[in-house]
Parts: C-alpha cells; structure tokens; sequence
C-alpha cells in the first residue's frame, strides 16, 4: 500500500511517516499539493494531507479526489471551522482528523493495522 | 553553559504533532521532555519546572502577549521557543517582545529544531533567518529605525495613550498602574524608538496605525 502526505510542516513528516511505515504502508512526503501528473505517477492508496497551512487546501481536495478517485483521503486540521470541514468533505476528504486524534485515531480512521 | 539534562516541556494543539515533537526531543540524550500539553493555559508549568518550553503557536487561539504571558507567569525561569508557520515579522517581534527567546518555522527538519533549541538553551536568541532577514529589509527602507512592533502590549497601550495627550498621571489611572511603572514603559517606549520626546512618540503611534 503506497501513502502521500502532502504537510508543509515539514517537522511532523517524519513522524507521520513513521506511524503508517510501522503499517507496512511505503510512503511519499511533499511540502506542496502534487499536479495530477505527479499524483498519477504517485498512485497512492491514503492522502494525508494538512489543512491548515496549504495555500488552496479545498482547492488541492477537489483536484486530489479527480485524480485518485478511489484514494482514502485524509485531513488534518487544528482550528477548521464546521463549515469549512462540510465543505472538505463535498470536495473529497473521506476522514476528518482533529486536532485531539492521535495515531491509534489516524490509523483506525485510514482503516491501517500494525504489521505483525 | 552546558545544555545537559534540558528539561523540556511540549505546548501543542494537535496531539499527534505534539507526539511528534516528544518523539523528536525524547531521541535527544540532552533533553528530558517533562511536559505535553495541549495550551498554555491548561498546562502544569509551574509544577514540572521546565528550562525550555517549546509552544507551538499556530493552534492557540487569542493574543499572542496572553498566550506567551501565560507561559512566563507559569514558568518564570523558562526559555520560551516558539513554532510556527507564520513568516511575517510583526510576529515574530511580538512574540521575541512578549518573552519569546526563539521563534522558528516548522518546515524545518527535526534535526534543524534541535540544534536551535539549544542554542536557546546555551544562552542565545534564535529567529528563522527568512523573517530575521524580512525585518532587516523593512528597517532597511525605514532609514535603520526601530519600529513600533519591537513594543510589548502594555507599551503599545501606554503608547496609544501618550498619543491620545495623557499625562503619566493620567496614564496609570487609565492602565491601573503606578505612575513610576508608566515611567518605566515610557522610557523604554522611548529607547526602543530611539526618540526623546512624547510628540515623536504620538508621530510613531499616528504613523503605526494604533491611534
């Protein structure tokens, strides 16, 4: 299973690569929203992708969700607003993860288990 | 100074950043993380002591003087190191001005935030040389004059209120100060904006916006 995360923050990367590598999920980590060649290329399975510092984050949705439109597609976010988070959800996000979830939450919501 | 034994404590929103930046300083034989909280208000500074509090500010809601002031009262010793995505200089100053010691991006690697903690806690200051380098152009265009973000809260307000005509006297009436702690905000107002009178301080105030 292949995973994007898409977190400008690049501090976190390697921590949120960890807990789905611990999964047996091959990751790729940008700091921008990929093009839809690149995603194309890329073929992941799970989107993780940070709200709260991309430019155009809905913008990135809507084109993520065009491009892999069988992707789980993931956000993280710290201070969204209800009504943007409907709106992350039309544009494409299967799973919203708040600023209170942890890694046991993340993994449970991308529907990951710990490899044996 | 020695940085051995660092005691550290995590103020961040999001619990799984915050479990990545325990993760990050607890790999560091250096570091002892001693604390992992969510606010500053909320966090039991003042019981685990820390040296370091590294406060991610991009999650916290309100003023940035209310959340730094919460750490500084609650951990008076600690050397405050702030996170955060914003690369705009005002606040990086209003934080540095509100008791920061470090303001730093996180696009960085976790071994880039290790080695800039410490400088912290060897002692120095640290700002991410992007915004270091935003704020050095703009006093470049401002003839290598200090400016009015370099001003805490508290200065700004006493600034607003010698621009509005008030006497010291006046002043700690409106603010509920001594009139010698407004002596004191006075005078470093006027250090910081390198002028000597409090019309040139009204100009600074008038110019900046604040009144």
């Amino acid at each position: 299973m292949r995973a994007l995360i898409i977190e400008p923050q690049r501090l976190f990367t390697p921590f949120l690569a960890g807990v789905l590598e611990e999964r047996g999920v091959a990751v790729l980590a940008t700091t921008l929203a990929l093009d839809r060649d690149q995603l194309a290329l890329a073929r992941p399975e799970i989107v993780l992708i940070d709200a709260d510092h991309l430019p155009s984050p809905l913008m990135a949705l809507a084109d993520l969700r065009s491009a892999l439109p069988s992707a789980r597609i993931a956000v993280v976010y710290a201070w969204a607003e209800a009504a943007w988070l409907v709106l992350a959800r039309a544009f494409g996000a299967d799973v919203l993860i708040g600023p209170g979830a942890d890694e046991e939450r993340l993994v449970l919501e991308l529907g990951l288990r710990r490899r044996t | 100074m020695t940085t051995s034994g660092l005691r550290i404590a995590i103020v961040e929103s999001q619990v799984l950043f915050a479990k990545a930046l325990c993760g990050i300083f607890a790999d560091d034989p250096e570091f002892k993380v001693v604390g992992d909280y969510r606010t500053p208000q909320t966090a039991n500074l003042q019981g685990v002591a820390p040296s370091l509090v590294v406060l991610d500010l991009d999650g916290q809601n309100g003023d940035i003087a209310l959340t730094l002031g919460a750490c500084k009262e609650a951990a008076p010793g600690a050397r405050i190191c702030v996170l955060s995505m914003n690369l705009s200089p005002e606040i990086m100053q209003r934080c540095l001005s509100n008791g920061a010691e470090a303001y730093i991006i996180k696009d960085i690697s976790p071994a880039e935030l290790i080695r800039a903690v410490k400088t912290v806690a060897e002692g120095q200051s640290y700002v991410d040389p992007r915004v270091a380098g935003g704020l050095l152009r703009r006093r470049s265009l401002n003839g290598g004059k200090p400016d009015i973000m370099e001003l805490s809260a508290r200065e700004s307000e006493v600034l607003k209120l010698i621009a509005e005509g008030l006497a010291n006297k006046q002043i700690s009436a409106r603010l509920h100060l001594s009139e010698k702690t407004v002596k004191n905000h006075v005078s470093r107002i006027f250090s910081k904006l390198n002028i000597s009178a409090r019309t040139q301080a009204a100009v600074h105030a008038i110019r900046a916006g604040i009144v």
